[in-house]
């Protein structure tokens, strides 16, 4: 339609931006919508549905507002690093919300609140444990094991990125690691490095648990601080049209 | 602290409150309260006891643990104290705080940009094409807007009237599109009314754009006649190499009736293009190359287009000046010493004796040998229009039944209304001869005329026949009797006495320019050569308006000069204009179709040109209809340039949109079509055919 009223010689541009204004207004209206809870206004659920399309559509929309150029001036550019700030990191979003969040559902869920206290006491478990064990073997093996490996373990949520990446790879190194020490163990200190290792189990599921949530809440970090950047300089933008445009 | 959880990890966890902005610090030992909105932590016991009966109880919650053992202190604080944390703000509050700051840092970077001045601004959308990026006040030389700052343009905005005013901005400058500048085509309304009908009247295309068509069936037809702001064509802040001239096919179609899908599919047929009308120069190339060539020994009887076209720097082909291409044959013709010159300034003939026996005094006036009549008796020839501003019309009128030679029936009023023409004569020579003509009475021609009266040659008529003639005006002027009329009253000769010793003489040496013929006590000039100037002064006046038609015999192609044997003569209005110039650069240009034979002739070659250009064999009938479109019947020019006979066959289409078409020469329209045509009285209907 757009390329037709171009061919008409229309303002064509003119009638994308309108569009586009109206499209971005209404993206960020979303936030609005999950604030007023009162109105019957639609579901959020709806209401994001809602948002995911039309903000794929303003990505298209934008392209041909731009004419499929990458603007020259220098507010036009930052209009459009805020706008592609705002697009590529609703992508992510969108991409780690549909694949992530499946992720999730496999093993226990935990509230991402609770994971900090729950590793904490995953640690406290794995030290009394090793104390323990040191007091019926007066062998260093289980300790030195849990001051080289587990102790720093046990610190907080490790693995980030890696979770991020669903590798399990250094939760299966540390238990390959605890099962090699075993090799030069007692009886007693393998049931209590077999116990080890299950701890060792939850805290990645925490670990990976945690990663993947904290992703989920950070991209809107980005996001929602850069649609508030998109939506003044839009603004800004609109009134120098209007301005310069005034009389044609 | 929380009851057993019914799973390892509770998901119904009583302190989950996402919604707020701070956490509590003892992830896992949350106390109730939670922090406050100020994040600031509320803990301070497990309970707060209440005093029943000068006793404290405990109260805290069931949830929490129930009424505890130890119970409250004696003083009433609870004996479990809460230690207090550092409540730490939850990514909710950390998303709303960055928003604020991305907010308000983006909100100072505009306005930043907004407040720097606009011939530095950043806010400018894109880099502005060459021709324009040197624009001495900046963005204001386009838009209407303030050159101090956005900021200020901000202040202003609104205030302007309404109307186009960026496209008159763009005028300023682009002066040269006429005074209908923003219709379509920059041509007069009246025109485009003239061709809306033509269109309308034209058949429907073959093969149609189907996007035009269901453009207009969208968004409606655009008026045909409604102006175009520059803007709506011409897009700028492209960068520097932006073709700003730049538009598709259906763009420019979408506003025709007719759209067509391209040159070879829909395109109307060539309707005799390039000829639009009757040529500038009259030149039959049949009779040239069939007759008069084939009678000369050194010119070629095959034709030869590069004898007398080339090709122009602008890829238009132009025609040789007239000494390389027609002066061998023409220029004998010019200067043809058997044909007198031109009359240019008559004396007429007075019957002196009637009027001074009448006592009326014109002063002395040259006497003619009664054997020489080729003198006129009335004011005729260019005299007329070389003192009209001298002659009052009043005396003019009265004496023009009158023969001026012979006035003895005439009444006295008569004799008076003479003796007042003939003062004014004189004064209007005299004026002519020692006083610079006031240019506020002379039109263009006329003064253009007078410009080309030499000093000398006036002063060789003056002395020749009005000797006297300073002294008298002056003194008839001041009211005083002339000179010569003492003289006759006293016997004595006067000056008039002169012409009359010398009209025995032959007229002088038969010379090119001007000379003085006294047998018929006339001015006449003879044409020097081609493109003489005087003659074009000469002409100029005879065609422009409000001219009698006996000047219409000067215009013939027999007359002095034979300029109008070649040189054809277009009526426009009352006036009529001779086309001097066989080509016109800019009467191409304000065509609404151009060629540049440039790019499509690589060595020009007759061959090339007869590719195209194909001379037609004209049967009897038709190259007399040739000659009658430039002639009538006594040599005198056809005024009617609408009147022509082509003497080349038109281009048909195939012809180009064998090679205009994609993927080849590509068959864009403004490859061969302009938009801006706008000089007016340039063209006629007849050119817009395309």
């Amino acid at each position: 339609m757009l390329w037709l009223a171009n061919m008409s010689l229309l303002p064509s541009m003119m009638y994308s931006g309108v569009l586009l204004l109206g499209l971005i207004v209404g993206l960020a209206l979303l936030n609005l919508r999950k604030r007023i809870t009162f109105l019957p206004i639609g579901s959020a659920e709806l209401w994001l549905q809602i948002h995911i399309y039309a903000g794929l559509f303003s990505g298209v929309l934008f392209a041909i507002h731009a004419g499929w150029n990458v603007p020259s001036g220098l507010f036009e550019q930052i209009l459009a690093l805020s706008f592609g700030i705002v697009f590529l990191s609703g992508i992510v979003g969108l991409a780690m919300s549909r694949y992530l969040a499946r992720q999730l559902t496999h093993g226990d869920e935990v509230l991402f609140d609770r994971i900090p206290a729950r590793i904490e006491s995953l640690g406290r478990e794995a030290e009394s444990l090793t104390l323990e064990c040191l007091k019926e073997t007066n062998s260093t093996t289980v300790p030195q094991l849990y001051a080289d490996r587990l102790s720093s373990f046990f610190v907080g949520p490790r693995n980030h990125l890696q979770h991020l990446l669903l590798s399990r790879r250094p939760g299966l190194e540390l238990l390959s690691e605890i099962k090699n020490y075993g090799r030069y163990a007692s009886a007693v200190e393998r049931l209590a490095l077999a116990k080890l290792s299950e701890i060792v189990v939850q805290k990645d599921r925490l670990d990976f648990q945690y990663a993947l949530q904290l992703a989920l809440k950070l991209w809107l970090l980005v996001h929602v601080p850069a649609t508030c950047c998109l939506l003044v300089f839009t603004a800004l933008h609109v009134l120098l049209v209007t301005v310069f445009t005034g009389g044609l | 602290m929380a009851n057993a959880s019914r799973q390892k990890y509770p998901l119904h966890d009583p302190y989950a409150r996402p919604n707020q902005d701070w956490t509590c610090a003892k992830s896992g030992c949350e106390c109730p309260l939670g922090p406050s909105r100020r994040g600031q932590c509320q803990a301070s016991a497990e309970c707060k006891p209440v005093e029943r009966q000068n006793a404290w109880y405990c109260t805290r919650a069931i949830a929490q643990g129930g009424v505890c053992e130890a119970g409250p202190l004696p003083d009433g604080t609870c004996c479990h104290p809460i230690e207090k944390c550092s409540p730490q703000k939850s990514i909710r509050r950390i998303r709303m705080e960055l928003s604020a700051y991305a907010f308000a840092i983006s909100l100072a970077v505009g306005l930043l940009l907004v407040a720097v001045p606009l011939d530095r601004s950043p806010v400018q959308p894109g880099i502005l094409a060459r021709m324009h990026a040197t624009s001495p006040n900046g963005c204001a030389d386009c838009h209407d807007v303030s050159n101090q700052s956005t900021l200020a343009s901000l202040a202003q905005w609104g205030s302007a009237p309404a109307g186009h005013v960026q496209s008159e901005k763009c005028l300023a400058c682009h002066q040269d599109l006429g005074p209908s500048a923003l219709n379509p085509h920059s041509i007069d309304t009246q025109m485009l009314d003239e061709l809306v009908l033509k269109a309308s009247e034209r058949p429907a295309p073959t093969h149609t754009s189907h996007l035009v068509s269901l453009s207009k069936t969208v968004f409606g037809t655009r008026e045909s006649t409604s102006p175009i702001d520059c803007a709506v064509c011409h897009k700028e802040h492209h960068g520097e190499n932006a073709d700003l001239k730049r538009l598709s096919n259906e763009q420019c179609q979408t506003c025709h009736t007719g759209a067509f899908h391209s040159l070879g599919f829909g395109h109307p047929e060539f309707d005799s293009y390039p000829a639009t009308g009757r040529t500038r120069i009259f030149f039959d190339h049949t009779s040239h190359y069939g007759r008069h060539f084939a009678a000369q020994k050194d010119l070629p009887t095959q034709v030869d287009c590069l004898q007398c076209h080339v090709e122009e720097n602008s890829g238009s082909m132009s025609i040789r000046n007239f000494e390389a291409s027609c002066g061998s044959c023409h220029d004998s013709q010019i200067k043809d010493d058997f044909v007198p010159g031109i009359a240019v300034l008559s004396v007429p003939v007075f019957d002196t004796e009637t009027l001074r026996t009448a006592n009326l005094d014109i002063g002395s006036w040259p006497q003619l040998h009664p054997n020489h009549v080729s003198a006129t008796t009335q004011l005729r020839g260019l005299s007329q229009l070389i003192l009209r501003d001298s002659l009052h019309s009043a005396a003019a009128e009265r004496i023009k039944h009158l023969n001026l030679a012979d006035l003895s029936g005439a009444s006295p009023e008569e004799l008076e209304a003479v003796r007042d023409f003939a003062w004014q004569f004189k004064q209007g020579l005299y004026d002519l001869c020692f006083a610079e003509m006031p240019a506020e009475k002379l039109g263009l021609s006329q003064r253009q005329l007078c410009d080309h009266l030499p000093s000398a040659v006036l002063n060789d008529l003056c002395q020749s026949w009005f000797p006297l003639l300073a002294t008298e005006v002056e003194a008839y002027a001041g009211g005083e009797r002339s000179a010569a009329t003492d003289r006759a009253d006293t016997g004595e000769p006067d000056g008039s006495s002169y012409a009359t010793e010398q009209a025995d003489q032959p007229a002088k040496v038969m010379r090119r320019g001007f000379y003085l013929e006294e047998s018929a006590l006339t001015l006449r000039y003879r044409p020097i050569g081609h493109a003489d100037p005087v003659m074009q002064a000469i002409w100029t006046v005879l065609t422009g308006p409000g001219i009698a038609k006996e000047f219409s015999s000067h215009l013939s192609s027999f007359a002095p000069g034979r300029c109008t044997k070649c040189h054809t003569v277009d009526q426009h209005d009352a006036a009529a204009h001779v086309n001097w110039q066989g080509f016109r650069a800019d009467a191409l240009r304000k065509r609404f179709t151009r060629f540049d034979h440039t790019p499509h002739i690589n060595m020009p070659q007759s061959a090339q040109c007869v590719a195209c250009h194909d001379l037609r064999i004209l049967s009897e009938e038709t190259a007399a209809d040739l000659k009658a479109s430039f002639h009538h019947s006594g040599g005198l020019p056809a005024t009617d340039q609408t009147h022509f006979v082509h003497q080349f066959a038109g281009i048909v289409k195939q012809t180009c949109s064998n090679c205009h078409r994609p993927g080849s020469a590509g068959d864009g329209c403004l490859a061969c079509h302009s938009y801006h045509v706008h000089a007016p009285g340039s063209w006629s209907i007849s050119e817009s055919r395309e």
